[in-house]
């Protein structure tokens, strides 16, 4: 169809070095290179930083962000996040405006264009994450392009806040623009702006971002052009080159010291199905292997389920090297400039059909929740590879795949129109680590600088309140080292004009990530619904027994007044009207290594602060304190401890013995409709 | 050449090429093989490891209908030396396919006085 162009999507790698890139890599010594580096660096993390203070979306606010500076030829050389999808989420695009635009004579490209692109078949994520582009020329000569992207949360899709849970196709998902030119003579047009305006819900901050993306393209050209002014336009061009060169190498060496090898992980994305196509838990399986193979890494999803008719299909360069970008340059090689380059010794495997190589007419609004599954399967696969390697101290065990956005939209308190989405996904628990426990309310693994944005700016930019947030109990894998404690938070519908809320999730009958090396899996979660309570008439009395705490609202449930609903933490998008609650959490990070081996006082430690309950230290992490005192029993904690491995040597069995019962089991036949053949999705 | 220790609870001896326990030396299956067929296993219900905090269908403890907790223990010591949560019936995944002869060879030539133990 015209304006698609899939040939485009398989340019993840950089492209091959220009005769003029090479002479101009030779013109930098080292020590100029180092200076080069670094500055690129200040310059993409300035970028990043004007996104963050003046988008509109509290998405972008929080850090859904990603600015980077790209070589002449669209290969991402230096960025900062936010986002790393978002950082090196220009790389396609760009490539689309080279190949079809710069020597189109209706189009061109010049200097003060700006270029928009937010089309998933174009290379980008999903509608949402949108992209504004600046080549930077230098005397009329093309050294360089400034990207900006960032996530703005309406799109003017069939559900709100840009997620679709009840998209069956991508013309159910709102606004979807191939790269098209947004600014000319670096002025952005009034025409393309007001069209955008007028696809969506929140014409307001669809605006203040574009003029936001437009500011950081500029603030990277205007940086890059005082470096071209100092050293001369061949330094840009080289340095950029030899950015992504020396990554590539730098990152090449040092996965050839890892042991070759394949490593596995499945991951079960449990899920519920919309009311409106009938209800049901389903599981989707991604199935990620990793082979090691001297400089290469093969990242194979053979084995995961198939296209489905929802949102949950993810294009395969969302994996690689958006995706990718995570484990390599936050996790792997964060001592390392950030490049595409980093991440080019990975190879993609994905056959057509499957969740991750779909149809061009899928719908791919919720594909990022796929991608973090693959990613969790990922960290799982690197902790195996990395425990025997230097970079041991790199490896964690999982994030929770599953990260609850709700999405909402009403008129607020001032009788503005509003439709956007919450940041609670920015402070999910983060994995245990090889030496110690993980980050509690860490924060969103994709998203190394995301903030969970202030309870009062939610308040202010829509109609609810926080009636409270917390780290939860028990929310995260047990193990030698705990994971991290994922946020648990309540709405609560106060004062409200009017409001719609929704939640996009899932996971409430599996675990949400598995843990590493005898460490347990972070448990599933729960949404609790409150409708029509009289916990404002509760607030405004001071009244003591408001709850503070999921468990407090189970517990008090009829004393609260209304309706109470206990169901997995998907909402379906409906009336959230004053006195409604919606309680439910992040997930936390999953556990390292068994639980008899934790410090006992660790246990004891977090027993008092409320992250461990005297249920877990009793009968998971088998550890006897005094309650009063805090203090260990230190003989009792070892007789406890003894006790259970020897009980685990009566009651274990051979595997051989326990696959042949094991393998006539399976799971409810209803919940294997879109998962593909059973068991191994064939 | 002698023990290169692989995950926090699992050694591989080069010389024998077989899979040990690195809490208490025991030999538990070749190195070629799934380290899981050297250990004990034991299904468990998720409820005794994830406590339910409310009864139904939703209590933030994995349903046993469609989750279960895979257990293996090293049969010398009791070590839980890995766990899988799994639908049931879905089979046990083999994690860990390490290149031997490679793993060798590497260290033949790096530490020819012996692995890091």
């Amino acid at each position: 169809m015209a304006g698609r162009d899939l040939d485009i999507l398989e340019r993840v790698y950089p492209e091959p070095t220009t005769e003029e890139e090479s002479r101009c890599m030779e013109l930098l010594t080292p020590a100029e290179f180092e200076i080069f580096s670094h500055r690129m660096q200040m310059i993409a993390l300035e970028a990043n930083e004007v996104l963050i203070r003046t988008l509109g979306s509290p998405a972008g606010l929080a850090g859904d962000v990603g600015a980077c500076i790209y070589t002449a030829q669209g290969d991402p050389a230096s960025a900062a996040v936010g986002i790393w999808a978002h950082a090196f989420g220009g790389q396609l695009p760009i490539k689309y405006i080279i190949k079809h635009w710069m020597d189109d004579p209706t189009v061109g490209v010049r200097d003060g264009d700006v270029f928009f692109c937010n089309e998933a078949l174009c290379g980008c994520v999903h509608p949402p994450d949108m992209g504004t582009f600046m080549p930077v020329f230098y005397e009329g000569r093309l050294i360089a392009w400034a990207e900006a992207m960032a996530h703005t949360t309406d799109t003017g899709a069939v559900d709100l806040g840009g997620f679709c849970m009840s998209a069956e196709s991508r013309y159910e998902e709102g606004m979807k623009v191939t790269p098209i030119k947004i600014a000319e003579d670096f002025q952005l047009k009034n025409d393309i702006l007001t069209m955008m305006e007028n696809m969506v819900r929140d014409a307001r901050v669809s605006t203040l971002d574009n003029k936001s993306r437009f500011a950081a393209c500029m603030r990277i050209r205007e940086r890059l052009l005082e470096v071209a002014e100092k050293k001369g336009p061949d330094y840009v061009v080289g340095g950029l080159r030899k950015m992504i060169e020396e990554g590539s190498s730098a990152a090449r060496k040092r996965i050839e010291e890892l042991n070759d090898g394949i490593y596995r992980q499945p991951i079960f994305m449990d899920m519920e199905e919309a009311e409106s196509r009938g209800g049901g838990q389903y599981f989707i399986r991604v199935m990620v292997s990793i082979e090691k193979r001297g400089d290469r890494l093969i990242a194979d999803l053979t084995g995961t389920s198939p296209e489905r008719a929802t949102s949950l299909n993810c294009r395969k360069h969302i994996i690689h090297p958006y995706g990718t970008g995570v484990i390599f340059c936050s996790h792997l090689f964060p001592d390392l400039p950030p490049s595409i380059g980093l991440t080019d010794c990975v190879e993609l495997k994905v056959p057509d059909g499957n969740l991750f190589n779909p149809s061009e007419d899928a719908a791919i609004t919720l594909g990022p929740a796929s991608a973090f599954a693959a990613n969790q399967g990922c960290f799982a696969c690197m902790a195996r590879l990395l425990f025997d390697s230097d970079l041991r101290s790199q490896l964690t065990s999982t994030y929770p795949y599953v990260t609850l956005i709700a999405v909402w939209g009403g008129m607020d308190r001032k009788g503005n129109v509003f439709a956007s989405l919450g940041l609670d996904l920015n402070a999910g628990g983060f994995p245990a680590r090889v030496d110690k426990d993980g980050v509690d309310t860490g924060g969103f693994h994709v998203a190394t600088r995301s903030d969970c944005e202030d309870a009062e700016d939610i308040d202010v930019l829509s109609s609810m309140s926080y009636l409270f947030r917390r780290q939860g109990t028990d929310n995260f894998g047990h193990g030698m080292n705990r994971g991290g404690a994922g946020l648990e938070y309540a709405y609560l519908a106060h004062k409200s004009p009017m409001m719609i809320l929704g939640n996009n999730g899932g996971c409430g009958r599996f675990s949400s990530a598995p843990g590493i090396f005898g460490g347990y899996a972070a448990p599933p979660l729960i949404g609790v619904k409150l409708s029509g309570s009289r916990i404002t008439e509760m607030l405004e009395n001071g009244d003591p027994l408001t709850p503070v705490s999921i468990q407090e609202l189970l517990e008090r449930g009829e004393t609260l007044g209304g309706t109470m609903d206990v169901e997995s933490p998907m909402l379906e998008i409906g009336p959230f009207n004053e006195g409604d609650v919606f309680a439910t959490m992040q997930g936390g990070g999953a556990g390292y290594g068994d639980a008899l081996e934790r410090d006992p006082a660790s246990v004891v430690r977090d027993v008092t602060g409320g992250l461990v309950s005297d249920w877990a230290a009793r009968n998971v992490y088998r550890v006897a304190f005094d309650r009063e005192t805090g203090l260990v029993d230190e003989g009792e904690t070892a007789r406890l401890r003894s006790e259970e491995r020897e009980d685990r040597k009566r009651r274990g069995i051979s595997l051989e013995e326990f696959e042949k019962e094991w393998s006539r089991k399976s799971p409810p036949q209803a919940s294997l409709k879109f998962y593909g053949s059973w068991p191994n999705c064939d | 050449m002698a023990r290169r220790q692989i995950t926090e609870y699992l050694d591989i001896d080069l010389d024998s090429e077989m899979w040990c326990c690195n809490r208490c030396g025991a030999e538990l299956v070749n190195a070629r093989d799934n380290y899981k067929r050297g250990c004990l296993v034991y299904e468990r219900d998720p409820r005794t490891v994830h406590n339910p905090v409310i009864e139904g269908e939703f209590t933030r403890s994995p349903h046993p209908d469609y989750c279960r907790i895979i257990e293996f223990y090293c049969p010398s010591c009791g070590v839980m030396v890995e766990n899988e949560y799994l639908p049931p019936g879905h089979p046990i995944t083999h994690d860990i396919e390490l290149d031997i002869e490679s793993l060798k060879a590497k260290h033949a030539t790096a530490a020819p006085a012996g692995g890091d133990e």
